[in-house]
């Protein structure tokens, strides 16, 4: 220590130091509480920030929201602005609205509609109250702009639908059936776009669809009108037996002109209209026709019920027709189908049930039948019956299709006659997969000739005295039947399926020529094997033969001949009488030849001696009979 | 001891023969009721013999009937109803029988069998075979088929030329026709 060092001159530099020490600390002792001051006080700032702090915290997020609020205003009210502008310019839209799409043009007057809805759109999102009264000024303004755009509409498509056209006049000159104009087209389409775009919520039809059918309807109607009533004017017949012919019903040209004008409307519509509402608008604009059309074919209906023997052709020609139509229709649109089968309904059931009415007519006639002719001529029904096949051939394609639906065998059942439907239970032969149409016409036909075979041999034996001109009468039957389906187009359907014409031959020859068996009783005799003169076997001389008898057996031979004699004679004469096909005539004459004349030769051959010449017996030579059996045919 | 004929009942029967011309119907018939088998065809339009004959202690009038074979006595054959040919016996004159003379009794009987020597055992038929004509002959089986099928109460076979089976021919047959009693007439059918 430098203190202990310097003791003299060290003391008043002990006194200094020992004042600076003291200096120091109070200086020390002065910082000590300064300290301490400054940490109370520290301690005093942080309570008092913290307290700030709790305050200004809240004071600052009401603030930020203030500022959003403002902002939030600021949008408000220029949204306001917005909104308050159209009103303001409502008036121009007004005026255009006003003068029409007429004088405006269509694309402006379009325009400022879709301006003005777009506005009350607008304004109804916002809902201002400030803008009520203006938004009904719009709504109305609007709803006169629509109106006027579909009289627009409607004037424009009347201007160019005349009242009605000649269908003839396009089906005679191959023209195409008129359509409506490329520019109005456009125009259709404009106005036809918006107010299906505006309609859209509504999802009912839109007016202008209703407005297209009203004004398009009519007139497809009204062209029609005269072919329609031609139809049923053509059906009325002058004279009431003749059968119907094929096309000279005016419901071909009916079904042209439908064709035509049907098409050309489809066109129409689906340049006007939108792909979905073209079957919709398509369908009502034809109703009208249509109903027509099923009026029409209702009174074709009771037309043929009432003449069904001669008119049930027009039947299957209507079917046929109508199943044409509604195909090309169906090809071409997609449409119409349902309703061209529902109008065609009553006739395609008539045409049905004719068939089996027709089968049972056939049988009643016959079963009423009182009395045949007694020489065994033919009687109408048979040639009428097999008229009926023959006409019903031409009408083979249509008659096919019903036999289809019918089913093998379908004209048997009574469900079928009596008027329902049998489409609705149909039976199991009408799902006979490999049921060809001209073949069940076939066993129709088949059935047919059955039926008038059958009940005729019944009325026949009842009605005829004896077999042999009941077999004349079923002869001719047959052979009638035979040359009408040979000399007719039923010759390549029926020729390979008439075994059952043999039958009949055969057992109406059997019957006629029974009287062959009388007559060759006269012609037998009999050679007893234990008598002496018997006559080698071969050609005999008849002298021998006549010389070898007793007088007793020459008798008998004289007998025979007598008897032969009188009965060919009267089987010859009764042969004459008779009324016969000359195809009966040949082959009942060729027939009883056959079986007579050979029994004639030999007997002739053994025994003419026995009047020795003088004709007293043998009426007959060999020749001059042989001259008779031959004239039995011809 | 020989009864006499008029001791016992007489009955009656008829036999019609059928077959196709020149089957041999003739010579067939000739061999039986004159014991000589003729050389000179004649087609037959029709002959009816009575011929007495006794079977089993009866007496039997046999009627009978040889017909025309030939297609164009068809017709006139009816009349006495009946038909045959080997092929045909079942195609046409079994036919022809039912629709004439339905529910008779029939009896076949195959004819010409010498044919069958002749053709060395070869299987000929006896069909209509005319002299030097090689043509196949068929066995017994196929005939017996035959009359199977066609319900023939017997099957025969015999040579009219040889005088072979002939009598035993007719006497089958007109047993048949006797077991049929009150019924009506009795057709046999001959097949060549």
């Amino acid at each position: 220590m430098a203190v202990g060092l310097a003791s003299s001159g060290h003391s008043t530099l002990d006194e200094e130091a020992r004042a600076e020490v003291d200096v120091l600390n109070s200086r020390l002792e002065k910082t000590t509480q300064l300290t301490k001051k400054i940490q109370s006080c520290l301690g005093r700032l942080d309570a008092t920030g913290k307290s700030v702090r709790d305050v200004t915290g809240p004071l600052n997020g009401e603030t930020r929201r203030l500022q959003t609020l403002g902002n939030n205003i600021d949008s408000v009210l220029a949204a306001i602005e917005r909104l308050r502008q159209p009103a303001d310019s409502k008036n121009d839209e007004e005026q255009i609205i006003r003068v029409g799409p007429d004088k405006a043009g269509l694309p402006n007057y379009l325009a400022s509609i879709k301006r003005l809805t777009k506005s009350l759109t607008d304004m109804q999102a916002s809902n201002l109250r400030a803008n009520q009264q203006t938004m009904a000024d719009l709504a109305r303004l609007i709803k006169s702009g629509n109106t006027q755009l579909e009289n627009h509409f409607d004037k424009l498509l009347r201007a160019e639908t005349p009242r009605s056209i000649e269908p003839l006049h396009y089906i005679t000159k191959d023209k195409p059936f008129p359509v409506l104009s490329q520019d109005k087209i456009a125009r259709l389409g404009l106005v036809y776009s918006y107010v299906a775009a505006s309609q859209q919520q509504g999802g009912q039809e839109s007016p202008v669809a209703r407005i297209y059918a009203e004004v398009r309807g009519p007139y497809l109607s009204l062209s029609l009108a005269n072919l329609a009533a031609a139809s049923v004017n053509t059906a009325k017949k002058k004279n009431p037996d003749a059968i119907y012919r094929a096309g000279t019903n005016g419901i071909g040209t009916y079904a042209q002109a439908m064709e035509g004008l049907f098409l050309a409307e489809y066109d129409n519509v689906c340049s006007i209209f939108t792909r979905e509402d073209w079957g919709i608008v398509f369908q009502s604009t034809c109703q009208a026709a249509l109903a027509e059309l099923a009026r029409t074919l209702r009174e074709l209906n009771a037309h043929i019920k009432a003449h069904l023997h001669t008119d049930c052709y027009l039947a299957y020609e209507v079917t046929e027709i109508l199943s044409a139509l509604s195909g090309k229709l169906d090809t071409r649109t997609g449409e119409l189908k349902g309703s061209l089968a529902a109008a065609a309904k009553p006739v395609r059931e008539t045409a049905k049930s004719s068939l089996s009415e027709l089968l049972d007519e056939t049988r009643r006639k016959i079963g009423g039948l009182q009395v045949l002719p007694s020489d065994g001529a033919p009687i109408p029904v048979v040639s009428e019956s097999m008229q009926r096949l023959q006409a019903m051939v031409e009408f083979l394609r249509p008659i096919s299709s019903i036999m289809v639906s019918l089913g093998d065998g379908g004209w048997k059942s009574s469900a079928a006659s009596n008027g329902r439907s049998t489409d609705a239970i149909p039976s199991l032969a009408s799902f006979d997969i490999g049921a060809d149409g001209r073949d069940i016409f076939a066993h129709y036909c088949l059935d047919t000739i059955d039926v008038l075979l059958s009940s005729l041999d019944q009325k026949a034996r009842m009605l005829l005295k004896g077999r042999a001109v009941a077999g004349v009468f079923m002869a001719n039957t047959v052979v009638i039947i035979g040359r009408m389906v040979h000399d007719s187009d039923l010759a390549p359907l029926l020729e390979s399926r008439l075994e059952v014409l043999d039958q009949w031959r055969k057992k109406a020859t059997a019957a006629y020529t029974d009287v062959c068996k009388d007559l060759s009783v006269h012609l037998f005799d009999t050679i007893h094997t234990n008598r002496s003169h018997r006559p080698t076997s071969g050609p005999a001389d008849s002298a021998t033969v006549i010389k070898g008898l007793g007088s007793k057996d020459k008798d008998k031979i004289k007998e025979k001949f007598t008897q032969f004699n009188s009965a060919f004679d009267d089987m010859v004469s009764r042969h004459k009488s008779y009324s016969m096909e000359r195809e009966v005539r040949k082959m009942f004459g060729d027939d009883i030849r056959q079986k007579l004349q050979p029994l004639y030769d030999r007997f002739w051959d053994r025994y003419h001696e026995i009047d020795k010449g003088k004709g007293k017996y043998v009426k007959y030579d060999k020749s001059s009979i042989a001259a008779v059996f031959l004239s039995l045919a011809s | 001891m020989p009864a006499l004929c008029g001791g016992s009942k007489t009955v009656q029967r008829k036999l019609v023969l059928l077959g196709d011309g020149a089957c041999g119907k003739t010579s067939l018939l000739n061999v039986f009721t004159r014991g000589y088998f003729p050389t000179v065809y004649e087609p037959t339009v029709f002959e009816n013999y009575v011929h007495d004959i006794f079977v089993d202690n009866v007496h039997i009038e046999l009627s009978l009937w040889d017909t025309a074979g030939q297609e164009e006595f068809d017709r006139l054959r009816s009349l006495s109803y009946a038909k045959t040919r080997w092929k045909n016996v079942e195609s046409k004159w079994v036919g022809e029988i039912t629709d004439n003379c339905p529910g008779v009794k029939l009896v076949l009987v195959a004819l010409k069998c010498d044919l069958r020597e002749n053709g060395e055992g070869e299987e000929d038929d006896a069909d209509a075979g005319e002299q030097r004509e090689k043509r196949p002959t068929i066995t017994y089986d196929q005939g017996l088929e035959v009359a199977r099928r066609i319900n023939a109460l017997r099957y025969l076979e015999c040579s009219a030329m040889k005088n072979r089976g002939v009598n035993e021919a007719f006497t089958e047959a007109a047993r048949v026709a006797l077991s049929v009693r009150k019924d009506r007439e009795d057709s046999k059918c001959v097949i060549m």
